[in-house]
């Protein structure tokens, strides 16, 4: 509990003695340029070979003459789009990104360079901290809607590659009876979890004390801590938005 | 000037300072002493705001410091400029940018070429015109101590705090940061705040010193009394660093 009040403290210091908006634009567009451009790789290769097996498995567990093929293109389509676009995201950025910034906070701590923000009269929480999240709230959203267009197509090459249905059947199963809420579901995950990821991960890495060794532990913490929390937070929105 | 009374400051069951009073002057370089462990350190950082004490008033010229009101407190730090103990340079940042930081953020109204022509002036103070586009990780320990001067001199501080300058550096270094630091003082007059255990720097630049002891303030007196103490910690202090070795004790 006293950690987690530490947590909402410092979110609130976010919010007051704030630079100009201008000092922030810049930080900003670096933040979001760093974690989109050093995410885009690993982000595709795991969405593809998601998107692939999740196309051939459910082909093995689905061959069945009443079945129709079709059904294979709409499965791999709402579970990318309901989980695995923004989950799998979410906890390989958790360890990317999360490690990342925790690691990099946690050793301007320990160099005394937050120090050096803090008798500069900068709130150095605010300077530091909320360019990183809100460069997470633009970039994570982005990322999602790559990672869920290409499970979606790394499925479509999977499925057709293997013969395990045709690309119009493929094609024809994704457009049948699509939801355009399932985006937005999407798209409400990859905010509320890079909130979360990049809000735990600085919380981790600001408030780091000793040395070389501290700052690992940090960002292991970090990482841990934001998985969990992207977990628990995936469960309880889709309890609180899908459920009936 | 710098007045500060019965500050107190404990963490958890340690009580690192012990009312400590005291008073800074402006246009002197003042030097806070003591052996490891004394509460130096603490005091600097509570006298910065790094911390914050239990106890007790600091006022800055008479306007003081540890209010409630963030806004008052962001005001008296934009004053001071720090030099920390590894030099805190922001290492993804040159050193020009380093120096440049303060104005960037804090001095909007300057336009680019008068930023440019501030930071150039302060690192030639430093005499480092020559290095200000290596980067924190290509310069040496004392460059990087000369580097943290012009930044914390950048903003035309009224105040000047240094952690324990000399640290890690050689004898001549060390000498050539403490007339650094002197010249600085006198020029701008500023009110100077040196943290050392360097008894060199104590008896080159210490025109008002403060000696610690287990975080109480003990002595105070200059370089030219700091000899004939009669407070036996201090005398201790002073043996150990082999000024007072031929003297009776």
């Amino acid at each position: 509990m006293k950690e987690l009040g530490k947590y909402l403290l410092l979110m609130g210091k976010l919010l007051v003695n704030r630079e100009k908006f201008s000092t922030y634009a810049r930080l900003i567009i670096d933040e979001a340029i760093v974690i989109g451009t050093d995410s885009l790789l690993i982000v595709a290769i795991v969405s593809s070979f998601i998107g692939a097996v999740t196309a051939v498995q459910t082909a093995h567990n689905l061959y069945s003459p009443i079945i129709p093929l079709e059904t294979i293109g709409s499965i791999v389509r709402d579970m990318t789009l309901l989980e695995l676009a923004p989950t799998f995201t979410g906890v390989v950025l958790a360890g990317k990104i999360g490690s990342n910034i925790a690691g990099h906070l946690g050793s301007m701590r320990i160099t005394e360079q937050i120090d050096a923000l803090e008798v500069m009269g900068i709130n150095s929480a605010s300077y530091l901290i909320l360019p990183k999240i809100v460069a997470s709230l633009i970039v994570f959203p982005m990322l999602v809607t790559l990672s869920a267009f290409l499970g979606i197509f790394g499925g479509f090459v999977a499925g057709v590659l293997t013969h395990s249905l045709s690309a119009e059947q493929y094609i024809a199963g994704i457009r049948d009876n699509f939801h355009g809420f399932d985006i937005f579901f999407a798209l409400i995950k990859a905010f509320v979890f890079a909130f979360l990821i990049s809000s735990i991960s600085a919380f981790r890495g600001y408030y780091t004390r000793g040395g070389a060794l501290e700052i690992g532990k940090a960002s292991t913490i970090a990482v841990t801590h934001s998985c969990i929390a992207v977990l628990i937070a995936d469960y309880l929105l889709a309890q609180l938005i899908l459920a009936r | 000037m710098i007045e500060f009374s019965h500050l107190n400051k404990t963490f958890g069951d340690k009580q690192v300072l012990k009312d400590v009073s005291g008073v800074f002057e402006r246009g002197k370089t003042n030097l806070i002493i003591g052996t490891s462990g004394t509460g130096k350190s603490v005091l600097l950082k509570c006298l910065v705001g790094i911390f914050e004490p239990d106890t007790g008033d600091i006022f800055y010229d008479q306007r003081k410091f540890n209010v409630e009101s963030n806004d008052r407190k962001q005001e008296i730090r934009r004053d001071i400029g720090m030099l920390f103990q590894g030099g805190a340079l922001f290492d993804s940042k040159t050193v020009e940018a380093n120096v440049m930081f303060p104005l960037t953020i804090l001095a909007p109204q300057m336009s680019k070429s008068e930023r440019v022509d501030r930071v150039d002036y302060c690192l030639k103070r430093v005499g480092l015109e020559k290095a200000k586009k290596l980067m924190p990780s290509e310069i040496s320990g004392g460059m990087a101590k000369r580097v943290g001067i012009a930044r914390a001199i950048v903003m035309q501080s009224k105040y000047l705090f240094c952690d324990e300058p000399n640290s890690g550096l050689d004898p001549l270094t060390s000498h050539v940061i403490d007339e650094l630091i002197e010249d600085i003082t006198h020029e701008y007059n500023i009110t100077t705040v040196v943290v050392t255990h360097d008894m060199n720097s104590v008896l080159e630049i210490g025109e008002n010193i403060m000696y610690m002891f287990e975080g109480e303030n003990v002595w105070q007196g200059t370089k030219d009394n700091i000899l004939q103490t009669t407070v036996k910690p201090l005398q201790d202090f002073l043996f150990a660093n082999k000024l007072i070795r031929d003297m009776e004790r």
